[in-house]
């Protein structure tokens, strides 16, 4: 039996106890890497849950999508806004009035009542194909102002913007 | 001092003749952390309810910290994770204005929720000179 000094290097070989119960002759600079290295295991360890951690969050947090509301001014501001139309053509504002009811939320907009959020959808279609220019015209382009009764469930709100924003509308505010 | 080869290769286990926990505690940590997160994740939105759902919504490059406002089902909004009042929130949003001119508002509010809870907060917005906001909304299948 070979012997190591205390840094582990030993002198020439070392030996390790086999299941046979034999020895196995090893070189020192194995020895060395083996006991000498930097132990990668907790780091290795740690790198693994924090993986497992961002694919579950991300799992968990879905994604998530943003619809451009405006906030339409309130009603005396809205009217100032009407009046002031000395340098400018007067802005063209669609109403879209949501409101409860037992079979679901009914929808008065662009001169229809009682449309569901189906009905409304199209409707918006062919409105905005007549209505919307081809190209982003700013402060001249139609504002729809969506205006729900307090009962109205959000998501019917949302439903409402997201179908005003298909059919093309790029001004679509709430009040 | 010399020890033979046998003893230095067996040599941790008959000194300590413990099992190594390092490994063991790393990880109930970072699971403690986990938990941690995802807990207080899941109160939030517990608090906000599932958000609505949009098919032609868009995905925003986050540039920039934006105000985040959460309805939440006692009356109270979280502006940025804190709790305020509707009363206080037309102030807070005053304020937050003034030191931050044109920071991206983002509105999370439960689909469930009756407009009636939504309204005020857009109005707090209004009042605050607010004139356009995100409605943060989740991808429809």
């Amino acid at each position: 039996m070979s012997e190591i000094g205390e840094d582990g290097r030993g002198l020439g070989v070392e030996a390790e106890l086999t299941p046979t119960g034999a020895f196995r002759r090893r070189g020192s600079l194995h020895q060395w890497e083996l006991h000498f290295g930097p132990n990668m295991t907790p780091m290795v360890d740690v790198v693994m849950v924090i993986l497992i951690f961002f694919m579950a969050s991300t799992a968990f947090l879905g994604p998530e999508w943003f619809l451009q509301a405006h906030v339409a001014p309130d009603q005396k501001e809205g009217a100032a806004l009407r009046q002031d139309t000395r340098f400018r053509l007067p802005e063209v504002r669609l109403e879209v009035r949501l409101s409860a009811d037992p079979t679901g939320t009914i929808i008065t907009a662009f001169g229809r009542e009682g449309m569901n959020l189906d009905q409304f959808e199209v409707l918006a279609a062919e409105v905005a194909k007549d209505m919307v220019p081809e190209q982003p015209a700013g402060g001249a382009e139609p504002i729809v102002v969506i205006e729900p009764e307090p009962n109205v469930p959000y998501n019917d709100v949302v439903r409402a913007h997201d179908a005003c924003t298909k059919a093309g509308f790029r001004r679509v505010a709430l009040r | 001092m010399r020890r033979t080869a046998l003893q230095s290769v067996h040599g941790s286990m008959h000194h300590t003749g413990r099992v190594n926990v390092t490994p063991l505690i790393d990880v109930v940590m970072v699971l403690i952390v986990f938990y941690l997160i995802v807990g207080h994740l899941v109160l939030e939105r517990q608090g906000e309810g599932r958000l609505p759902e949009s098919r032609h919504g868009r995905e925003l490059e986050r540039s920039g910290k934006p105000l985040t406002l959460s309805v939440m089902d006692d009356d109270m909004v979280l502006v940025d994770g804190l709790e305020t009042s509707i009363e206080r929130l037309a102030s807070v949003l005053e304020g937050r204005m003034a030191r931050e001119p044109g920071i991206r508002v983002e509105l999370r509010a439960g689909r469930d929720r009756p407009y009636a809870m939504v309204e005020p907060v857009v109005g707090a917005l209004r009042d605050a000179g607010v004139r356009s906001v995100e409605l943060v909304t989740e991808k429809a299948p």
